[in-house]
């Protein structure tokens, strides 16, 4: 006999090995992820204050309701990721658009050189980025004051004034991200095809003639791409918020998932939190459903499904 | 199968082989962990730790975080009842969340055992005008820092190891000056010294503000924490407090005691008083935290600070601080137009300031009670010495609960002067936020408000008016009130214009 | 004209790279400053190096624990996030699969979930399971992310790469797996490499799992460096250090696997690329 000893187990196996592929990845994914979102949904369902854990009444969507319609922090909050949302995405799409065209032309030397050191807030923890940026912000002793009032601008309270609090959040996310865009348009750019670049040039079209008609069109899936991915964290945004004006002054800088954050671990309103969180994970939901509809209907984006 | 595959999965069964382990390793061997606050008298004590652990042989696991943390950490310790932690620092607001909660354990046993002298007032009780409880008397532990921190319904939980309060600190430089003293005496008509009452505060505050390197005060209105308890240091001596049973503990009996008033009239003046400072502080204070007060007044850019004793040891400390050795140190102002009948039981003229400072508790989940307590006898200077303790203090530039400690003339906070005044605070002058289990979300609700009158954002009628719409849902939701009992000014306790009723 | 031009393009470049760099500089020069010259107004720009700040750290507060761990971590997560996310992505993309579609789009979701959805329950059954403060907690928690997302991101990869090549494995003898391992792995190499990139950033500068799920032994470098912000205290200039520490190895990794990056950044949107 040539052949190993055959054993039925092991021609199932065999016949349905992309299965046995698949299956821890799933199973891992379900216990940690799936499982816990499932039993969080079912604990928005109650009230539960994790210092008195043995009452633990049912209250149906009240917790939703309440968040919705009588926090008004909750809606605060909403309302700051919002504004985040309106002013960063359009001002690192524009800036990263820029460099990225900039550093695709051939003639300037040193792009490497460029665009290795305009990687390197995107890779910043950005906790390190949020104490850094509190120490730059301080209004006599940080740097960006001192550099202003030399200028003439003086005192400048960049995280205790309410109107500049959520403008310095929106100032450190826009360092650090927009190099984030450049990467993703520049990665797209360097892919377009050339031939319809050629053609534009022997019919005579100049460089904004053909960046309107061709490059902006040709870019849209990853244009897309890029945005929805950037709206999707904006919303997660937490870290440097925490750090830099823990939601302050007022509620000037409170954002979804600080004020969640704090609903559950610091006042350890956990039905209350949990709801919160659904909500925040239904946006996100809403959103990646838009992305991945427009990644499957675009001609050049073969995307991810 | 390959070899190279083979290799992969061994690989990858001693990694996660490995990393079973490895937790197991860490917690091999008698010792005890605590969870301190990141603190100067704490990073002093966590220098002298090899000495305890040489006295006792046990070993000691120190962890310290920072004040926005520590709470979220204790709370998930003791709800989970891992017992992870045997021994915890606890602000002292905590007590009833803590204790009421059933997470820490009765120290009278242990104490018994120390041989240590506990005995209890049956005549005298406590809290002082309430008086619900008796009072614990501990060795020569400071009677009202013991039980605040520590007499839940009659028993002990916790004992101070590091109270504070806020103090006046002062560059006494300024004030001795005679051409100042000349300058402010024509524009005031009155003589330049450090100011006892809200008024002269705000007159010495006005008169050295020059900007921009020199502001009268520097304070802090932080989101939450700071806002909230400087603005109640003003408030308490004006006759204002922020729930109808004031200095006590929530009535079971009766809803209506356990009602907000911090909106009341008197609150309100308070409150307009505390943002008109804002012009005689540096840019910033409004998102302060505690230790950027500190650094102002270090640099030399603020006459005057109301500050936690604990930062004592910042400002004389001549590395870092341009004004070590000139600073005076003060009670906090009163206010002698207050009401006689107020709320918080304040004399009126008298300064207060919101007992802050952190005890020791034992975690009831803790593996080795035993040696957890032999540290918090020994950390909070029960157990030490007047030489340990003299030694401690030197270092650590905060003191504990033991009276005796503030009156050792040799060490060098009581040469300053610091001391003194500090006890002093410590005997008559404190008040205590409310007790009641969400304090830190009465914190952030009504320091929250505070930030945004502060900064302008409302008026200080309508933050404080928000804040007590807050506040009774969160005594709603606490069980303190119920549902269908709606919100309602407590006559029967408190009258409209904010003084106390018959009750 | 087109000299001019090329002087706006490079002043462009050289004011944003100023401000782009500026505070990263402001980080490692300040580890170096002694304690006077951090808060110096004018700010100290020659200064003498103190690296007392940044060995206090390394000697005295143990500061290289939380080293490990961050890399222990990150590549912990990452090696299972890659193993196990290439099995499935492969079997997506070379095998029909019954509801395949489904799976890779929930796969693909769950990385959008905001990470808070997922911290609250997965504390509490930690706790339960003693996870807590554990390395193979925080590597778990942090698989939460990265294995959906390494999916999503070979899943892309592996598209590109033509059916063909297997076929042609199968055909000279190779077992499924065989072909995987043999022939696909060294091709997708960079797919691989980029993936790996991205988890191991990820990870490393994770802070609220970090912080939710660990106190003492397991915490990553982000948590202790918060830290430094007390109430209490204002160790600036350990924050410095300590944010030194931490920005040097992924600000390198970055640097080495740069074309890694701008590859890895289209997420398989692009064809060739």
């Amino acid at each position: 006999m040539i052949r190993k000893s055959f054993s039925p187990y092991r021609y199932i196996i065999h016949r349905n090995i992309h299965y046995f592929m698949i299956l821890p990845a799933i199973l891992i994914l379900f216990s940690i992820v799936i499982y816990p979102m499932i039993y969080s949904f079912w604990i928005s369902l109650h009230t539960w204050y994790l210092g008195k854990p043995q009452q633990f009444p049912f209250v149906g969507l009240s917790n939703y309701y309440a968040l919705l319609f009588k926090d008004s922090v909750f809606r605060i909050s909403l309302r700051n990721t919002l504004v985040i949302l309106s002013v960063c995405i359009p001002v690192e799409f524009a800036l990263g658009l820029i460099l990225a065209l900039l550093l695709n032309r051939k003639d300037l030397k040193g792009r490497k050189i460029f665009r290795s050191i305009l990687i390197a807030p995107v890779v910043l923890t950005p906790v390190v980025a949020g104490v850094l940026w509190k120490f730059i912000f301080h209004p006599r002793l940080g740097i960006l004051n001192y550099l202003l009032s030399l200028v003439g601008i003086r005192g400048i309270e960049w995280v205790a004034d309410p109107r500049f609090a959520l403008v310095s959040v929106m100032m450190v996310d826009i360092w650090q991200w927009t190099a984030f865009m450049m990467l993703v348009l520049y990665a797209g750019i360097i892919s377009l095809p050339r031939e319809p670049y050629e053609a534009a040039q022997l019919d005579g079209a100049t460089s904004w003639q053909q960046f309107i008609y061709l490059t902006m069109p040709l870019l849209r899936p990853i244009i897309i791409v890029a945005l929805l991915i950037r709206t999707m964290d904006i919303v997660k945004i937490f870290d440097v918020i925490y750090v830099l004006t823990r939601g302050g002054p007022g509620d000037a800088t409170e954002v979804l998932t600080l004020y969640n954050f704090r609903v559950g671990l610091n006042y350890f309103d956990m039905g209350k939190a949990a709801a919160m969180s659904w909500i925040i994970a239904i946006i996100i939901i809403l959103l990646a459903q838009a992305y991945l509809r427009i990644i499957q209907t675009e001609p050049f984006g073969r995307g991810a499904i | 199968m390959s070899a190279k595959k083979l290799q992969l999965i061994i690989v990858s069964i001693v990694l996660a082989v490995g990393l079973f382990v490895l937790p197991a390793i860490a917690l091999a061997g008698p010792q005890i962990r605590v969870l301190m606050l990141t603190s100067p008298a704490m990073l002093a004590l966590r220098d002298m730790i090899p000495e305890f652990e040489k006295k006792y042989g046990i070993d000691v696991a120190w962890q310290d975080t920072a004040y926005a943390d520590i709470h979220t950490k204790e709370m998930h310790d003791f709800t989970a009842h891992t017992g992870r932690y045997d021994v915890i620092q606890m602000d002292n607001p905590w007590l009833p969340e803590f204790a009421g909660g059933g997470f820490v354990e009765n120290l009278e046993p242990y104490i018994k055992k120390m041989g240590l002298k506990l005995t209890k007032d049956y005549e005298k009780k406590w809290p002082p005008g309430v008086e619900l409880h008796p009072t614990i008397y501990l060795e020569d532990e400071l009677v009202p820092l013991l039980n605040f921190y520590g007499n839940w319904k009659g028993d002990l939980y916790c004992i101070p190891n590091m109270p504070g309060v806020q103090l006046l600190y002062y560059k006494k430089d300024l004030f001795e000056n005679a051409q100042e003293k000349a300058a402010f005496k024509k524009k005031y008509g009155y003589e330049l010294q450090v100011p006892k009452t809200w008024d002269q505060f705000r007159d010495v505050a006005e008169f050295f503000t020059r900007p921009p390197d020199l502001y009268g005060l520097t304070w802090s209105a932080g989101k939450g924490n700071m806002a909230v308890q400087n603005y109640y240091n003003i408030a308490w001596s004006w006759g204002a407090d922020c729930l109808a049973f004031g200095q006590g503990f929530p009535d079971p009996q009766d809803p209506l005691h356990n009602m907000p008033i911090c909106n009341s009239p008197i609150g309100i003046k308070a409150l307009e008083f505390f943002v008109s400072l804002k012009p005689f502080m540096p840019p910033g204070v409004a998102a302060y935290e505690w230790a950027e007060i500190t650094t102002d007044f270090i640099t030399g850019k603020a006459a005057m600070m109301l500050q936690w004793s604990a930062f004592v040891r910042d400002v004389e400390d001549p590395a870092k601080s341009v004004v070590a050795g000139k600073t005076g140190y003060a009670l906090v102002p009163g206010n002698p137009k207050a009401p006689a009948n107020n709320v918080p039981g304040i004399v009126p003229g008298e300064g207060y300031a919101s007992l802050g400072g952190w005890g020791l508790v034992m975690n009831k989940d803790s593996k080795n009670k035993e040696a957890a307590w032999k540290f918090i006898a020994w950390a909070s200077c029960l157990a030490m010495t007047k030489e340990e303790m003299a030694k401690y203090l030197e270092v650590g530039g905060t003191n504990t609960g033991r009276e005796s400690g503030y009156l050792l003339p040799e060490t060098k906070w009581y040469k300053v002067g610091r001391y003194q005044v500090e006890l002093e605070m410590y005997r008559e002058h404190i008040r205590r936020r409310p007790a009641i289990a969400e304090e830190v979300e009465y914190e952030l609700i009504v320091g929250t408000e505070v930030q945004k009158a502060f900064v302008g954002e409302k008026t200080a009628k309508q933050a404080l008016d928000d804040a007590a719409k807050v506040m009774y849902e969160l005594m709603v939701r606490g069980g303190y009130i119920p549902k269908k009992q709606p919100f309602e000014w407590p006559t029967k306790y408190v009258n409209p214009d904010g003084t106390k009723s018959g009750g | 004209m087109n000299y001019v031009n090329r002087i706006i393009a490079y002043s462009i470049l050289v004011v944003v790279s100023i401000a782009v760099i500026f505070p990263i500089y402001w980080l490692f020069s300040s580890a170096l400053k002694a304690s006077q010259d951090v808060w110096a107004i004018p700010p100290a720009w020659t200064f003498r190096p103190d690296l007392s700040h940044l060995l206090s750290l390394i000697l005295e507060r143990g500061f290289i624990k939380y080293l490990i761990n961050s890399m222990v971590v990150s590549s912990g997560s990452t090696l299972i996030s890659i193993v196990l996310g290439s099995l499935a992505a492969y079997a997506l993309t070379r095998y029909y699969i019954k509801g395949g579609k489904h799976i890779a789009f929930w796969m693909i979701s769950l990385r959008m979930m905001p990470p808070i959805v997922v911290v609250l329950p997965l504390y509490i059954f930690f706790t339960r399971l003693r996870l807590i403060d554990t390395h193979l907690g925080l590597i778990l928690a942090h698989t939460t992310f990265n294995l959906p997302f390494a999916v999503w991101m070979l899943m892309g990869f592996f598209r590109e790469i033509p059916k063909q090549l297997n076929e042609a494995a199968l055909i000279d003898g190779c077992s499924p797996i065989g072909a995987l391992f043999r022939v696909f792995i060294p091709i997708s190499a960079p797919g691989l490499a980029a993936t790996a990139v991205f988890c191991i950033l990820w990870s490393w500068n994770d802070y609220i799992f970090a912080f939710s799920l660990t106190s003492t032994e397991a915490a990553t470098l982000p948590v202790p460096i918060s830290g430094f912000l007390g109430d209490y205290v204002w160790e600036w200039s350990a924050f410095y250090a300590g944010g030194s520490i931490a920005a040097v190895p992924i600000i390198l990794l970055a640097l080495i696997t740069q074309k890694y990056l701008v590859r890895g950044m289209t997420f398989g949107a692009i064809s060739g690329g």
